[in-house]
């Protein structure tokens, strides 16, 4: 699904974020990119999504070389992917249904089953009753839980997410989990960044830790207890 | 398809809601448009009109062809026969200096003073309208008549239209500059009335990017926002146009009675409506693409 072959991340300013990554990650994976601040795990996941371009090396998505695409042909591939941000980046003058309708809308879907996907997304993640709020109203848990819902409103085969606890409690980190896991056990790719996995019981799942932009380890937990 | 259609239906709502959620300011905006447009359009409308007075004179090429005071007849007859003969002569018409004098006499006041001359001082003339009006013909026409016996000077009377054409090309030349002027500001006010809705917009375009909205997506809504200023500022140009004809047409009512010369402004054609329309819409989505493309790229840098 995924296919990093030799990656180097490299910025403007001259900072090196990858150094040469090399990785598959198959369909229906549910994979943990871990690693301290700086590690390079939010760029790798926004050269996973489709959000950045490498500056050398090869990097696959759904089979596409994404080094070739033109910006539109990359923005349509990113439609097939769900992406869940810490900062939730959310339109606060739009209602709860209306920021989980963007990607349909995006699409160029409408009417009755827009709605009905939304409602569904919305539904999913146990906001089905707060549809007409804003998200202003909402809490941290909730608002990274509409994240959440607009992420697989689209029905993605692959979900993206950057540190989606990072600003939860365990209670509430533990509720986005189980959201995640639920979509990985209907088969959904799910990668999620986090930086720390020591606190939070993982599924069965694979676990990529990064250091200095390089992949250092790269194991599976059998167990649904804490890594 | 019909999603397609969809998305363009959409934009163009939100630049509706743009416009309708601060009318004020966008007013501001398509009245400057109106300017930059009538401005010039009008100035252009006055000069075609003058340059079309001119060409009607220079479509009629005059020339006065004044005998010498000792000239006989046998000299008048000489040049009769010469401008008959010539082919570059369309017409010509004999004012002998009796029939000049009486005309004279007759006008008010005049008689006292023309009764009191012991001699006719007015020469014998031919009025002479070439066939050609171009400049070199009538030059050529004027150099030949007036090597004939006895002609004491011939005189180009569409000289005034020649000069009157010189005008209006130096004001066409104004215009052109003052139109170029107008646009740029035309421009200068899209691009940044447009580059402020980018910016206010600018987390919903970063969202947008992110989760997959392409740039011609995300252009859109502020491409349609340009036209829809841009076509208001030509609607608006048009009113302003006819308003100002209409004003010119009273004031100059007058003068056209007195010089028994249509000076009038006709209404506004549907070409240049369409002109007009086509200038306001095109120039107004030329400059939103410029800005929204720019600042777009500025914030895609940042994402």
């Amino acid at each position: 699904m995924i296919a990093l072959n030799a990656v180097v991340k490299r910025y403007p300013d001259g900072h090196e974020a990858l150094r040469g990554v090399t990785l598959d990650i198959e369909g229906g994976e549910m994979v943990f990119v871990t690693g301290r601040s700086g590690a390079g795990k939010s760029t790798l996941l926004r050269l996973m999504s489709g959000i950045e371009r490498p500056t050398s090396g090869a990097l696959s998505i759904h089979g596409k070389d994404i080094t070739r695409l033109s910006t539109s042909a990359l923005a349509r591939l990113r439609r097939n992917i769900g992406l869940v941000f810490q900062d939730h980046l959310l339109l606060t003058d739009r209602s709860v249904e209306e920021n989980a309708a963007l990607p349909l809308r995006i699409a160029g879907l409408h009417g009755k089953e827009l709605k009905q996907r939304v409602a569904l997304a919305l539904e999913k993640v146990g906001l089905d009753g707060q549809a007409k709020a804003s998200p202003l109203a909402l809490s941290g848990g909730e608002r990274q839980r509409l994240c959440i819902a607009r992420a697989i409103v689209n029905r993605p085969r692959l979900v993206i997410a950057d540190e989606p606890t990072g600003h939860l409690d365990k209670g509430y980190a533990n509720a986005i989990l189980d959201i995640f896991k639920s979509f990985h056990g209907a088969g959904v790719t799910i990668i999620i960044a986090m930086h720390d996995t020591a606190s939070l019981p993982l599924p069965n799942s694979r676990i990529l830790s990064l250091e200095d932009g390089l992949v250092s380890a790269d194991s599976e937990t059998e167990s649904s207890e804490a890594v | 398809m019909l999603g397609w259609l969809l998305q363009h239906r959409i934009a163009l709502f939100r630049a509706f809601s743009q416009l309708a959620r601060q009318p004020v300011a966008h007013l501001i905006g398509v009245l400057v448009i109106a300017f930059a447009l009538s401005l010039p359009a009008g100035a252009l409308r006055l000069i075609d009109r003058a340059a079309s007075l001119g060409q009607g004179a220079l479509h009629e090429p005059h020339l006065t062809l004044f005998m010498k005071q000792d000239a006989d007849d046998a000299a008048v007859r000489a040049v009769w026969d010469t401008l008959a003969l010539r082919t570059d002569v369309r017409e010509f018409r004999y004012i002998s200096n009796a029939e000049a004098l009486a005309e004279m006499k007759a006008l008010p006041g005049l008689a006292d003073a023309i009764n009191a001359l012991d001699r006719n001082p007015l020469p014998h003339t031919f009025v002479v309208i070439s066939r050609s009006p171009a400049p070199q013909a009538l030059e050529n026409l004027r150099a030949a008549l007036a090597g004939l016996g006895k002609v004491e000077r011939v005189q180009v009377d569409s000289a005034w239209a020649k000069r009157l054409d010189a005008l209006v090309q130096f004001a066409r030349r104004g215009a052109g500059g003052l139109t170029a002027l107008l646009a740029v500001a035309m421009a200068f006010t899209v691009f940044s009335t447009v580059r402020q809705q980018v910016l206010s917009s600018r987390s919903e375009i970063e969202i947008t990017h992110l989760i997959g909205a392409t740039p011609g997506y995300i252009r859109r809504p502020f491409l349609y926002f340009g036209i829809l200023q841009g076509l208001l500022g030509s609607l608006v140009a048009g009113l302003l146009l006819w308003l100002g004809s209409r004003w010119y047409n009273d004031a100059v009512q007058p003068l056209s009675n007195l010089f028994a010369m249509n000076l009038q402004l006709p209404g506004l054609s549907l070409r240049e409506w369409v002109l007009l329309g086509v200038a306001g819409v095109g120039w107004s989505w030329a400059s939103s693409y410029l800005s929204v493309s720019l600042t777009l790229r500025r914030i895609a840098a940042r994402c």
